[in-house]
Formats: structure tokens, sequence, C-alpha cells
């Protein structure tokens, strides 16, 4: 069993405080490489990579005590594996997404681009290509998978100069760009998935019908999830298609919330039944919820 | 409704700051972009109609609310529905009404009741304001106007009430607010209000009349009585309840007995001095022990020297009520009494003639030497003008007096003279029963009971009547032993008997005529109606019932009266026309007198007796005759109704025009009744109970923000 400690590397409200998203993604996978116990996946590769030193805590398997005995040091030996996964991260860079967000929380976008940049790091890091579709109601920007040094850092440039777009459209551009995909891999969607369920869900079977694996990471701000306002106020839909609603929050929440947790239990049944890895995902949430996700898909790919 | 400081309601323009308040705070509502809108839009739309209702309700709530405190310091008052309450600013017509019965006179801490009703009525007088009028008038058995009309200036009333002076005499309520109500249709006002002022005592209220006066008050509109108790102070009165003596003749160097009745209502025994002065000299003193709530008799003999009446005074010392502790009295010389015997049927042997045995009844020593001094007439010749002169008529079936004789006598009886009637002859019942009682009673004869096998005998009813007073036992048991054969059943209705057959029904009976006395008997004075002309009471009985009438007809002429009562007596023989006739009160101050010539006897008429006291009637400067004058004895009862008891004995307990409160209910229900229901407390009320309502919704809303 996979247990992971909530290290306040993996903590978005911390992260978001970093300056770059390079300096973002490094900390966090490597805070939760180091945070993955007992892991069931015996090494990232089966090629010896390099060494790297002990850090207290860590699983005692992979130390090489044969370096230990000629230095009196405890170090891991890391293996490297040659993959040819193709990866693509689809980030939605809607108006919805940069609504303003909790308190001391990174909005849905920071935090849909810090979860892009880490599973980029990851997957580059196990030599995976990786790709990068950005969109709001049409692809923004597409950047091809490649496995090369310096696609990570040509994908962070883009991440960190993406701009909020404007409405969303998830249902169309998923069907749009599975058409454009002929060579299968796995799709990574980061997105409040703020569209209609069925187009969503139809763009989602698009992938699966290419036979791609399909890993959506349903991103909501809190408030989102729990209408946790305190003040009467008029709520205006940030993509100025629906109308305004002057509310006082707490006569809504009992409906409101009830209507959120349909949506995302029908969402998550719907993609189970397709075999899409549906993970909703708070700002709050750790990034090591996300990315143990991604491992455990990455796990069944192979 | 109307309001006392409509001034106020300007402020109900601040109703609209909690509605400038729900817009404005709508209008600063934080812009928050929301992304899923779809999610909170069905759900809006769900709870928007019970928000909307709650925060409708909320405002309601908040503008009710300061409607309510706004209206209630406006000092609304309710009027509609009620036709008791005046319009504000229309004024009202006040008539105060302030007893000035002799009751009034008792003493309290601050003075004699009358002077503090005094000032009661100086401070509703005060109180009016400049739109309303003002009348004022003293009142006892009958109301007397201090002022001619309704005024606007409190100080004309207040100048008329500090003149007067309490009065003497009884109360008698209903025909007093009778008068008011008459005084009241002068008013300008619409709303018109009665302030009756004084101790409410429970004499004085007859129920016949009041129901006349309830009805009279329920058809006045706009009219209300307010009932405004002076309190009395308790305390134990003394008084001399009676002067009397027995209804003997009397003739100079008699003597007699004077009766003094002393009473008391304290629940202790009460040590009392008792004085009795006879032409303002002292000639009895004595000390009595009176029982709890008790009376005690002393007798005073008393001899009178000369031809002249006797007057005098029994005193007490001074209590509380001073009023009561001193009675006037009068004492008659009689000399002889001039009785005129009528002689009614003939009759065929002298054992059945009455005037036989009348005639030796009274006047057993013959020649005139007795009490009585006989005049015999028969009644079909009767001269009319013999009736001035007599005291008594003695008859035993008048017969055939005609028409004019009857009259005559009728107008005597009417007029205060007396008639002792014996009806005992079979022969003249349908007389009797249609023409001559129906001249004086509605009562009838009843059958004739004749033939030995019906003897009957007396039975003294009236024990106590002054006609048996001073006979002894056996002198009762001689009388009652008598045997009658032939007699009539007298009528007991409108009567009182004092004698009745052993068998039952009325022998002997008592009828008021008028102002005279009658006394029946259903029987002869002869020998065939039985034995009655042997019994050795036949003469005390005859003498009796004569003097009786004698008396009774001195005292019907005024020889003491009640404050109040007119003064009146029989007129000497040698008065004319150009007489100087003066009535002197006892302060000296004279009245003139007029002599009524018609009536039988003549009478001298002299003023209403306006204090207690001896009052001299004098012709041509010489002194005729004497009357006491006393305070009714109803104003000593000193029993008083709270206003409750008084509203309903006098208009009835569903009387809603009167207000029967006390101390400062007064004064608020005065308010009520001019200004209407005061309504500023059922508004506070109403806003607080709005606040409330307004805190636990508004609590409850932000309850459910808070989960």
């Amino acid at each position: 069993m996979t247990t992971v400690r909530s290290e306040p590397l993996l903590d978005p409200g911390a992260l978001s405080k970093l300056a770059s998203l390079d300096l973002i993604a490094r900390t966090l996978v490597e805070g939760f490489l180091v945070g993955l116990h007992r892991s069931p996946y015996h090494g990232f590769s089966v090629e010896f990579a390099e060494y790297r030193q002990y850090i207290a805590g860590e699983s005692t398997q992979h130390i090489d005590w044969r370096v230990y005995a000629k230095t009196d040091r405890h170090y891991v030996k890391v293996f490297q594996e040659e993959t040819n996964l193709l990866a693509r991260l689809f980030v939605d860079l809607s108006a919805s997404m940069n609504t303003p967000a909790s308190e001391g929380l990174p909005s849905k976008m920071q935090y849909g681009k810090m979860l892009a940049a880490g599973l980029a790091y990851l997957l580059l890091k196990q030599k995976d290509a990786v790709g990068l579709v950005t969109f709001d109601e049409k692809p923004l920007e597409v950047i091809p998978p490649r496995s090369s040094r310096s696609q990570l850092m040509h994908l962070m440039a883009r991440l960190e100069k993406a701009k909020e777009g404007k409405r969303t459209r998830v249902g169309s551009v998923l069907a749009g760009m599975a058409d454009q995909m002929w060579r299968r891999g796995l799709i990574v969607i980061i997105s409040d998935l703020i569209d209609d369920p069925e187009s969503v869900l139809q763009g989602l079977k698009h992938f699966r019908h290419r036979q791609h694996e399909v890993l959506v990471f349903h991103v909501l701000d809190p408030r989102e999830i729990d209408l946790g306002f305190r003040r009467q106020a008029l709520f205006v839909d940030p993509e100025e298609e629906l109308p305004t609603v002057a509310a006082q929050p707490w006569h809504l929440r009992e409906s409101y919330v009830a209507e959120v947790k349909r949506w995302r239990k029908h969402l998550s049944r719907e993609c189970g039944m397709h075999q899409i890895d549906y993970v909703p995902l708070s700002t709050q949430t750790p990034f090591d919820v996300a990315l143990l996700a991604y491992l455990a898909k990455r796990a069944r790919l192979g | 409704m109307q309001f006392l400081h409509p001034a106020f309601l300007f402020a109900l323009a601040a109703a609209s700051i909690p509605i400038l308040l729900h817009f404005l705070h709508r209008r600063r509502l934080d812009r928050i972009p929301f992304a899923p809108m779809r999610f909170l839009l069905p759900t809006q739309e769900r709870q928007s109609q019970r928000l909307n209702f709650r925060r409708l309700l909320l405002l309601l709530l908040r503008i009710g609310a300061i409607v309510c405190i706004v209206l209630a310091l406006a000092r609304p008052t309710l009027t509609g529905g009620l036709n008791w309450l005046a319009p504000e600013g229309t004024g009202v017509s006040v008539l105060l009404l302030v007893d000035d019965s002799a009751s009034m006179r008792a003493q309290g801490s601050e003075g004699i009741l009358f002077e503090k009703a005094k000032k009661e009525a100086a401070g509703i007088a005060r109180g009016l304001s400049g739109k309303d009028e003002l009348c004022i008038a003293t009142f006892s058995d009958v109301m007397h106007p201090l002022l001619e009309d309704f005024v606007s200036d409190p100080s004309l009333v207040l100048a008329a009430l500090n003149d007067r002076q309490c009065g003497w005499r009884r109360t008698d309520y209903i025909p007093v607010l009778q008068s008011a109500f008459d005084l009241l249709d002068r008013a300008s006002k619409p709303h018109r209000e009665i302030h009756l002022i004084g101790d409410l005592q429970r004499t004085g209220i007859d129920s016949v009349a009041a129901a006349v006066l309830s009805k009279r008050l329920t058809d006045e509109e706009n009219v209300h009585v307010f009932l405004r108790r002076v309190e009395v102070e308790p305390f134990v009165n003394r008084q001399v309840e009676r002067v009397s003596r027995p209804p003997s003749l009397l003739r100079p160097g008699e003597t007699t007995n004077l009766v003094v009745d002393v009473r008391q209502d304290g629940d202790r025994s009460l040590a009392a001095q008792l004085f009795l002065e006879v032409d303002t000299l002292k000639v009895g003193e004595t000390e009595l022990e009176l029982p709890p709530f008790g009376r005690l008799r002393h007798s005073f003999p008393v001899t009178l020297p000369t031809e002249r009446d006797l007057s005098g005074v029994a005193r007490l010392r001074p209590d509380r009520f001073p009023v009561d502790d001193q009675r006037y009295f009068v004492v008659e010389m009689s000399g002889r009494v001039q009785v005129l015997v009528l002689r009614g049927l003939p009759q065929s042997e002298p054992r059945r003639d009455p005037l036989l045995f009348l005639e030796a009844a009274l006047d057993p020593r013959g020649g005139g030497r007795g009490d009585f001094a006989l005049t015999v007439e028969e009644a079909v010749r009767m001269d009319v003008g013999v009736l001035q002169k007599s005291r008594v008529v003695v008859s035993a079936d008048p017969y055939e007096l005609g028409a004019a004789r009857l009259a005559a006598l009728s107008t005597y009886l009417r007029g205060g003279g007396t008639l002792l009637l014996f009806l005992g002859d079979p022969r003249e019942r349908a007389y009797a029963n249609e023409k001559l009682l129906p001249q004086w009673t509605t009562a009838r004869l009843g059958p004739f009971r004749g033939g030995r096998e019906s003897f009957e005998h007396l039975e003294l009813v009236a024990s106590g009547h002054p006609a048996f007073a001073g006979f002894s036992r056996e002198e009762i048991e001689t009388l009652q032993e008598v045997k009658l054969r032939d007699f009539y059943h007298l009528p007991e209705e409108a009567s009182t008997t004092l004698l009745r057959f052993g068998g039952g029904g009325a022998a002997v009976s008592e009828i008021e005529v008028g102002e005279g006395r009658l006394i029946l008997c259903g029987f002869h004075p002869s020998a065939t109606s039985g034995n009655l002309p042997y019994s050795p009471m036949f003469l005390p009985l005859v003498q009796r019932l004569t003097g009786y009438l004698a008396t009774a007809a001195w005292s019907r002429f005024g020889r003491g009266v009640e404050v109040g009562q007119l003064l009146t007596v029989a007129a000497p023989g040698r008065v004319s026309a150009a007489s100087l006739l003066q009535l002197r009160g006892p302060g000296g101050k004279l009245w003139p007198v007029e002599l009524d010539a018609q009536s039988l006897p003549p009478r001298l008429r002299g003023a209403r007796a306006s204090e207690p006291g001896l009052f001299t009637f004098l012709v041509d400067g010489q002194e005729w005759a004497r009357v006491a004058a006393n305070v009714p004895r109803s104003e000593s009862l000193r029993k008083f109704n709270d206003p409750k008891e008084f509203k309903e004995a006098v208009f009835g307990r569903q009387a809603k025009a009167v207000r029967a409160l006390q101390g400062e209910e007064v004064e608020k229900a005065l308010v009520t009744a001019r200004r209407g229901r005061p309504l500023h407390r059922w508004f506070l009320l109403l806003a607080g109970l709005f606040l409330i309502a307004e805190s636990l919704l508004g609590r409850r809303i932000s309850a459910l923000g808070e989960k």
C-alpha cells in the first residue's frame, strides 16, 4: 500500500509562492519522490542511471551496500528505463479556470499549470515524451511530445507565458484534438470541465476510441465545491454566458453542494465505464494525490 | 382614529429607511466571478421564491416596527364605533353636579365632604380646554344650577362655586339626573359629560324612576356620566332619631312625656349625653349608654305651662356628622278638638242607632266638657262650612250625602282632614262600594257577615300603633274579647290593618287619602252589631281613634317637616286677605306667607324649610304657630355605594356611557372619553413584537449563514 506524507513541498499553497514553474516542478517531483515509501514500483527504470544520497526515512531496499562498505555512506541506486510513451498534457486556460481563488490557495489555472509542470518533469525524468496542449474554446497552443532534455525548458516557458483564454469548450476541443492524434499514448487533461457534461464525456470518449489512455484531473476551487462564501454577493459568470445571481450563499449551499456532488459523481461513473481515470481535485489538494494517480496509471501502461 | 400629536406623523417617512437600505444593500453587493454558475442558477431559482418571501417579510417587519413606533409617539386614540368619544379639538360640554345634601356635611380631616367635592369640581373646571364649555349645579333632591347657561370661562364657575354653602336637604338622585339631562339640552357641543360628585349614598334612588332614567341615557347620544365619589372617612355616628309624645290631647298645666330616641351605628357600646331644651332653656339632661348598632329611648316629663305651643330641641354633643345630633320639635296645645259627627242611615230603634253610642263615647260627661267638642249633622243636610273648622269627622253609614257634599268631604279629606268611618249596615254596601269608597281608595267592602252563628272576636294587629299605645295587656285582652255579629270584612290592600276579626279579615284599617287620613271600621258602634258598645273598652277605643286622627291632622298640617318641605299650617279663623302673613326662620329671616282659603280647613302656606330649626308663622305680627324643620333621617343612614354599585342601581350594569371609577382611574377615563381610547401602548407592543420577529428571522438567516 502506498502512503504519502503531506510534505510542505507538495502543498499547492506553498508551491505557488515559488518563483518559476521549473523550480516548482522540480521541488514538487523531488519532494514527491522522497516521500514515496515502500513503493510498489521497483525503481523507476531497469537501467542504472545514477547514485543519490539516501535520505532518512527512505526505504533501505535500494541502498547499495557495496558503496556503503567502501565509503561508509548510504547511497541509493537509481535505475532508468528506456521508454517510448507519448504523453500529452491538456491544460485548460479558459476564463473559468482563472476565477478568484480561495484565500491562500492558487487559482485553478495556477494549480493546473503547476500540476502540468510537475507531470512534465516527472515524465521527462522517466524519458517519456511529453507534449502540451493549452485550450479554451479552441486549442491555443499545441506542443508535440518530445523526450529531449530541452523539452522540459520549452514546456515550462510556454506554460509560464500562457494567458487566460475565453470560454470553455472542453468537449469540442477534446473531440477535435482526438481526431488529430493518431498515435496512441497518454492523455492527461487538467480542467475544471465547466462545460456540458455530456459534451465533455463525448470528447473523452473520442480519445478512448483512438486507444489513448486518458487521465482526467478535474480541478475545482474549494469554494466551488462547498459554496463557502460568507457574504451575500452578486455571482457573475466569468465567461459571461449565464445571467448573474444575487444570492445569500448560505441559503443555496445545501442544494448547490448536492448538485456539484451529483455532477462529479456522474463524471466519475461515466469515466469509469469507459476506463478513463477521473481524479477529482481541489486547489487545496496536495499534488501527491495527482502524481500518485499518474503513477498508478503509468504502472498499468507498463 | 385620531392623534394627540399628529406632528409626529411626519416621521412616518422614516419607514422608507428600511426600503432604501434594502436597495442600497443590493447595490453594494460584491461581484464574484463564479465558474460553476450552471449549478448555482437552478438552485437559486428554486430558492428564490422562499428567499424573496423572507426578505420581504423582514422588510415589512422593519417597516412595521418603525411605523408602529412613530404612531405610538403620535399618541393615537380610538374613537370609531364608540359614540361617547369627543373628537379632539371639537370641545365638550361638561355639567358638574356637586352634591350639597345634608350628608355632605360629614366632617373629614380636610373639612366637610362638600368642600372636598368643591375642590374636585374646581379641579375639573381648571382642567378643561378653551374649546370646552362648562356649567355647574349643586343638587340634593332637586338640582340648583349655579350658572344660567354653559360658559367657557372656568373662573365664572369657580366664583359661583366658592360662594356656595352645603345644604340640609335629602338626596334624590333620579329627578336630579333628569334635570341634568334637561340642562344638557342647552349645551352647544355635540359631546357632553355629566360629572356627579358626591358621597353616592344609598338612599335617594327610586328603582322605577331609575329605569326611566336609564332609558333616557340610552336614548341620549354622546352623553357620558362620570361618577366621582368623594371618599368618606369612616367614623361612628350618633343621632337623635326622633322626638315624639303619646298621641294624647294636651291642655295647659298637663304633663306629657317627650320621648327621645337616640341611636348609634358603631359596633361597640357608646356613651352619649343627651340634652333637652324647651324655648332655649335646658329642661333635661341624661347620660345614655348606647348599645352597638342600636337605639335607646329616653322620656323627659314636660309640663305645659300655657296655652302657647311648646317648641325646643333635643341635642347630643356634636360628632363628625353634627347634622343629626339635634332634632327640633313642636308640641302643640290641642285645646278642644272640634269633631263633626255625621249621622247616617236612620234606625228604627235607639239601640241600633250608632250616633247614640258615638256621642256617649266622645262626650261621656255631656255638655261638651270633654276633650272633644261635638257638632252633629245629618249627612243629607250637612253644612259644608262646618268641615272647615272640624279636625275630625266621625260617621256611621253617611247616607245620601249627595254629590256636592261627598265632593266637599273628599276635598276636606285630601287636604289633610281626617275621617273615622263605621260601615256596618247591610243595606248600604252598594252605596259604600260604588259612591263613597271610590272617592278615596281602591279598597272595597267584602261580603256582609250577619247572624248569630257568626260571632267574631277582634285581634289587635298593630300593637305599636299610636292609637293603641299605652293600653295595658288586660285592656287589650278585654278589647279582643268583644263579640261582633254583623260586620264586613275590610279589604287589606292599600291600607294598614289595625284590628282583625278572629276568623280572618280586617276589622279596622287605616288609609292615607292625599294629605288626610281615613280610619275605616267594618262594623257598627251599636248594640245590634255585637256587644262592643257594652265593652269597657268601647269608649277608650273610639276616643283613642278620634284623638289619634286629631293629632295626625296636626302633624299633617306641618308641625314637623323635613328641610326642603313646604311649611304650612292651618289658618286661624280670624285671618283675612288683608292680614299681614309672614314666616320667620331660625335666623330671623322673614318670608311672605300665602293664605289658601280654598282648602278645607284654610291654610297658611309659607316657604320651603331651608335649614333645620324652628319656623314661626306670624299673623299681623303676632305668633300664630310654630313648625319644626329637621334634616331628613335618610341623610343619617350613612350607607354609601361605591361607584359601580351606584351605576348598577341608577343606570344598570350595562350602561356603557357611565364610568364608575375611582381615584386615578377617573382621570384616565376622562382622557379616554374626551380624546378616545389611547392606543399608543398597543402600538408599542406591536412594534416590540415586530422587532422580536425581525430579530428571530434575522437570527435564523444568520444561523443559516453560519452553517
